[in-house]
């Protein structure tokens, strides 16, 4: 019997996901034919027979990965055809006995991202086939994240009209958002859920129309779709702050300041201070963080990392300028320790050095915002109906927009730019 | 149509067809003199006499027997156990003798029998006297088994069964003997052996029951309306045979089944109805299919255990809020 391998498919290639199987268990297969596809680092690609025989077995299951050189399939005579079991990765939960309600767990759990084996309801499957729809684009609303039937329809019917599509979520800034366009699972990537960044304070269901919102996010800016909402801060109290504090002989930087100031925007606004993630049920839901842990993104030579100043909010502007300094030495040293980058519910990022006016920062996931700061600039700016020089900088909030809408992250920046223009509250 | 009680549509039915049909008679422990010991028979000895209404020893298995004769040669006898309970002492009879004599002897001798006997158990009459087991009798071929749910049903299965040429066994139920209904006063009325009805028309989800539990859905079903969760109840009324079609058409609308029944949870009525909606509607469920039954232990005597062992309304309501996970936000 011919056992068929994962392939070395790349120079740097050390192991290959089974992307889909195109032969079956129990089908004749010949040397040359394609028998399956295969997601490497870079591509997918297809994966020839050597062998000609019957498909025996197939033992890596669609969706699952393994290193180069396991065994994915067996290929015979036949003679030990099995009866095709589907490639099941592993078999459906048992139905849980009738034990009573169980509130949502309050840790999130992964749901399994192995594809091989999409939870349908048979009847969501035969619709699915009669109207076209390809069940791993939709998203199951059943238990364990079954699809079930009005998945498939939602799916369908938002699929059907070839019209433009409704608009879907309000531009960006103020206004709340106007009614969504109609419900409609598409498939956002589930959102990945790393270890929780922080002690959670509470994980709440997504409300439909938060859930719409995801979906219509999604459907244009698959991963996290951003927005970006930019406000401009004078910033002349806040430098004339920072020399009085640097004239005692401590080396606060703007960027320690605004990191302290967007920590306690965030004690206000509390919604930016949270994860998108999937509960228990399968269903979306927001982990809104006790905890402000502020990443800070350090460049390097050859990259970027983000050490976390820990309850931020909390700790005074020389601790955290301390630590921050501390933590980006170590970094710079190559130095850091793991736990140092983990934790993270927000992230402020800042290129004002380089004479950067602003930019928009990517978000880390699973965090829902990412500040980017821009350089301190003089500028003519009006003051009392005269035009005076005046110290600007510009900062630019990236939210997840399936969790928070412009709003919302304009609500954020007010407060923000509040802190900021008015700054010794950062001392208290 | 007239309203009355399911006891009364029993009385007025055997009423009716003693005096329609000379070869039909009574035959039970306590049916004559004493009026019957929940006064299904009530009057109809000093109406015909006691060669019509025959009070028996406690002797199910010799009396059984009798009547199984009787019918053999041409009359109809219609005899009541006094709870499904004590039909075991007679089940060699039932399932050895009655459900296969037409069939042995070539089809030279019909059986037409009814047995009726009320089932399942209501107000602590301990673990030996409060067991449902219609499954046993619905389990055997040859014989036909009806369980009424309401007045109209029993009236209109209890004439069926009598003009039955087969022996059927007649299911009732203590709790439902006072219950209320419409029933017709047509004489010619009959509701076919081996039809469900829908007794409630929904969208969400199926429930199919019978007898008393047919109730409790109809019950729930009017409770959850005000939630929004639209419930359609399919009524059995006959266990054998059973009407698939039925049943199918629902699931197939519904997507989404519940089966009640009272008898213990393995091997019991539910399990034959899921299986079946399985085999014939697979492709049309959106949900596994939720089954609620007795809870597996000899019938506690204390009365919140007993409540606590048997299906209820909160265990239905259970079992439909699961099968409609996911739907609808829910």
């Amino acid at each position: 019997m011919g056992e068929v391998t994962m392939p070395r498919l790349s120079d740097t290639m050390s192991e290959g996901t089974v992307g889909r199987w195109l032969k079956q268990p129990g089908d004749q297969v010949s040397a040359g034919d394609i028998i399956a596809e295969i997601e490497t680092d870079k591509a997918t690609m297809e994966l020839e027979s050597f062998e000609s025989g019957i498909l025996q077995k197939v033992i890596i299951p669609a969706g699952k990965t393994v290193p180069i050189g396991e065994v994915i399939a067996l290929i015979g005579n036949g003679a030990l055809a099995e009866p095709s079991p589907p490639p099941v990765a592993s078999p459906p939960p048992a139905s849980p006995p009738p034990t009573p309600v169980q509130a949502p767990a309050s840790v999130p759990t992964p749901v399994s991202d192995d594809h091989a084996r999409l939870l349908v309801s048979p009847v969501a499957r035969r619709i699915a086939e009669e109207l076209n729809v390809d069940l791993r684009q939709v998203q199951g609303s059943g238990p364990g994240g079954r699809i079930i039937k009005e998945n498939v329809e939602e799916f369908a019917a938002r699929r059907a009209p070839a019209a433009p599509p409704a608009p879907v979520a309000p531009p960006a800034p103020v206004a709340p958002p106007a009614p969504v366009a109609p419900p409609a699972p598409v498939a956002p990537p589930a959102p990945a859920a790393p270890p929780a960044p922080t002690a959670t304070a509470q994980v709440a269901p997504l409300s439909r129309m938060r859930k719409a919102i995801a979906r219509a996010m999604n459907e244009s800016k698959p991963g996290v779709p951003h927005i970006y909402v930019t406000v401009e801060v004078s910033v002349d109290a806040l430098m004339a702050l920072r020399e009085q504090l640097n004239a005692t002989g401590t080396r606060i930087s703007v960027n320690d300041l605004v990191v302290k100031a967007a920590a306690r925007a965030l004690v206000k606004v509390p919604a930016l201070n949270s994860s998108l993630t999937t509960m228990s049920d399968g269903q979306l839901g927001v982990a809104q963080h006790a905890a402000i842990n502020i990443g800070v993104a350090v460049s390097l030579d050859d990259g970027l990392i983000a050490p976390v100043v820990r309850d931020a909010d909390k700790k005074s502007i020389g601790t955290l300028s301390g630590e921050i300094r501390e933590m980006a030495a170590r970094a710079r040293e190559g130095k850091i320790r793991q736990q140092d980058l983990e934790g993270a519910t927000f992230q402020v990022t800042n290129l004002g050095m380089f004479g950067v006016v602003e930019f928009g920062s990517i978000i880390t996931v699973p965090q829902a915002a990412s500040l980017a700061v821009g350089a301190v600039r003089k500028l003519p700016v009006v003051r009392d109906d005269q035009i005076v020089v005046g110290q600007v900088m510009n900062l630019t909030l990236s939210a997840d927009h399936r969790v928070v809408d412009g709003a919302v992250a304009a609500r954020y920046l007010k407060e923000l730019q509040t802190i900021l223009e008015a700054p010794l509250g950062i001392l208290m | 149509m007239p309203i009355i009680t399911y006891r009364q549509a029993l009385n007025d039915t055997l009423g009716e067809e003693l005096a329609r049909d000379p070869n039909v008679l009574l035959m039970g422990e306590e049916i004559g003199v004493f009026q019957g010991s929940y006064r299904i028979t009530e009057g109809l000895l000093q109406e015909f006499g006691p060669k019509r209404v025959v009070d028996t020893p406690i002797a199910e298995e010799g009396f059984v027997g009798v009547a199984i004769g009787a019918a053999m040669l041409g009359l109809r006898p219609v005899v009541e156990i006094m709870t499904i309970n004590f039909v075991l002492v007679a089940i060699d009879q039932v399932v050895n003798h009655a459900s296969k004599i037409h069939y042995m002897f070539g089809g030279q001798v019909r059986v037409p029998l009814v047995i009726r006997t009320p089932s399942g158990g209501t107000g602590q009459l301990g673990a030996t006297h409060s067991q449902s087991f219609e499954n046993w009798f619905a389990y055997c071929p040859g014989l036909k088994v009806v369980a009424p749910a309401t007045p109209y049903d029993a009236k209109g299965l209890m004439r069926a069964a009598i003009r039955d040429n087969d022996p059927v066994i007649f299911i009732e139920s203590l709790a439902l003997y006072d219950t209320k209904g419409e029933v017709p006063e047509d004489d010619d009325f009959v509701v076919p052996i081996g039809l469900a009805e829908v007794k409630r028309k929904g969208s969400d989800v199926t429930v199919v029951s019978y007898s008393r539990m047919t109730a409790v859905a109809l019950q729930v079903a009017q409770r959850m309306e005000s939630e929004g969760i639209s419930v359609e109840v399919v009524d059995l009324r006959s266990l054998r045979p059973l009407d698939r079609p039925t049943i199918m058409a629902s699931v197939k609308k519904t997507n989404r089944a519940v089966v009640i029944a009272e008898d213990w949870y393995s091997y019991g009525v539910t399990a034959e109805i899921a299986a079946s909606i399985q085999e014939e509607a697979f492709d049309y469920l959106d949900a596994p299919v939720q089954r609620v039954a007795g809870i597996e232990v000899p019938l506690p005597y204390a009365k919140d255990l007993s409540a606590a062992s048997k299906p209820s309304a909160n265990s239905l309501i259970y079992a439909i809020r699961q099968v409609l996970k996911g739907s609808r936000g829910r």
